[in-house]
């Protein structure tokens, strides 16, 4: 009697709700050797972190992908088999089960990481075709083939495709005449496929309102007088706590198919000081008093300063600031972030005294009275004024 | 200088790193008097006192410490100088 060899294969792990996809930064072995569990395998890298994989069980190992690539989160990034010298001659052939491997670093705070689907043979086979991954399938059990094609439907029919593990992949080939390589980081090639993602299907709109920066100096320095000092950001991050909860379409995204708003409010904000941009979050933002959002922001800022952020700090973002108003920058266009429906940028006073609130949103979730309205509110928070009856 | 005030040339070494020439270290100096004393560059001298004494601070301190008097305080209490 002939015993069949297994062959496991190790998918990518979700570190965090807002990254799809991960780049290969190095393999720590090679394809063939043995290893045991929980060896580190690889070491792979999100727009916010870099975390080793670990083998989920012991074997030999196998891989075909080489650094710099790209993988969906939930794709197979590598195969386990029981003896050596028996790579997977067809990835649906042999599969047995899906299995998460281990990570090496933060602890992952996703809901799909703990809650990973299952896949029949032939769902995973009509996966790969339409290049759907199970990160996809979030809050379903097990995946059938059923599944698969409704959601492929639904996608091509809002011409949101879906692109395959590898379309992102770093060309090696030789730049034309006149111009050379920009090396990039990981990171970089990270952010720009998931600025990508959440711009297909998207329909960006921007609208601008200016404050009369003065009246929020003024309110910004009797709030510190009461709270100590205090930053224009963390003003606005707090403001946002309050307003948000009426603009539930601001607070959300649109999957292409359906349009879904948070039950949480979780501002992040944009920091770049020198080591890389990164978007801490501030969970439960609505729920947190200005002294709170303040001790936030700064015990954030100093992790990122100590570049000890990790990918927990930065996930479940639901709503993102950009704060320019401190670069003399008067006036710019924030991007949307993947999974969120709307990105707020802060500029630097004019010499009129004037400064600008601008927030892009999609407009498949909300409207430009809505927004318009969205930041009247927010200004009157930040000027001092009392809000309407009812309203933040 | 006693025995108890032997962090307070650290203290200015971080202070001169981060801001330079631009402002006066002075016991009285608070926050919002000192423009150039931005949130950005609060958290820039926390690290550099952080690296100075080999301390960690976290959002509440950054909170706590408004004026130099604070800054000398509770770096005084996480090096156990003052009680």
């Amino acid at each position: 009697m002939s015993s069949a060899i297994r062959h496991f294969p190790v998918l990518v792990p979700c570190t965090n709700a807002n990254d799809d996809r991960a780049i290969i930064v190095r393999w720590h072995v090679q394809s063939g050797d043995h290893v045991e569990a929980e060896q580190p395998i690889a070491t792979l890298e999100t727009t916010k972190s870099a975390f080793d994989l670990n083998a989920p069980r012991g074997g030999y190992v196998y891989y075909s992908l080489t650094p710099r690539e790209m993988v969906d989160v939930g794709a197979t990034v590598a195969w386990l088999s029981e003896q050596p010298g028996a790579p997977p001659q067809s990835a649906a052939n042999d599969l047995v089960s899906p299995e998460v491997a281990t990570m090496e670093g933060p602890a992952s705070d996703c809901a799909e990481a703990s809650d990973t689907p299952r896949a029949t043979r032939k769902a995973l086979q009509v996966m790969r075709q339409h290049g759907l991954t199970f990160a996809d399938f979030v809050g379903v059990t097990t995946i059938r083939v059923q599944d698969v094609e409704e959601l492929a439907r639904a996608r091509n029919a809002a011409t949101v495709g879906v692109s395959s593990a590898r379309s992102a992949t770093v060309t090696s080939a030789s730049p034309p005449q006149g111009t050379e390589l920009i090396e990039q980081a990981p990171s970089k090639l990270i952010e720009m496929a998931a600025l990508s993602e959440a711009y297909r299907g998207a329909v960006p709109s921007t609208v601008t309102i200016s404050v009369d920066h003065p009246r929020v100096a003024a309110h910004l320095e009797r709030l510190s007088n009461e709270n100590g000092v205090l930053s224009l950001l963390e003003l606005v991050l707090h403001a946002l706590g309050r307003v948000l909860p009426h603009f539930p379409e601001l607070n959300g995204y649109h999957t292409g198919s359906a349009a879904l708003h948070y039950t949480s409010i979780n501002v992040g904000f944009a920091v770049n000081a020198g080591r890389s941009l990164k978007v801490p979050v501030i969970r439960t933002t609505d729920r947190l008093t200005l002294r709170e959002v303040a001790r936030t922001v700064r015990d954030l800022v100093l992790r990122y300063m100590r570049e000890e952020l990790s990918a927990a700090d930065m996930s479940s973002g639901t709503f993102t600031v950009t704060d320019l108003s401190t670069s003399e920058v008067v006036q710019f266009i924030p991007v949307l972030n993947l999974r969120q429906s709307a990105t707020l940028g802060l500029c630097a006073p004019r010499l009129d005294g004037s400064s600008d609130l601008v927030l892009t949103f999609d407009h498949r979730m909300s409207d430009g009275m809505q927004a318009a309205e969205f930041l009247r509110e927010l200004r009157a928070l930040l000027e001092g004024d009392d809000p309407a009856p009812g309203k933040a | 200088m006693s025995e108890g005030q032997s962090y307070i040339p650290g203290i200015e070494r971080a202070f001169r790193k981060t801001f330079g020439r631009g402002l006066s270290f002075r016991a009285d100096l608070e926050r919002r008097d000192a423009p150039a004393w931005t949130s950005l560059r609060h958290v820039e001298f926390l690290i550099a006192l952080e690296k100075e004494f080999g301390l960690r601070f976290d959002g509440a301190d950054a909170t706590d410490m408004v004026d130099i008097r604070s800054v000398l305080d509770t770096v005084g209490k996480k090096l156990g100088r003052v009680s």
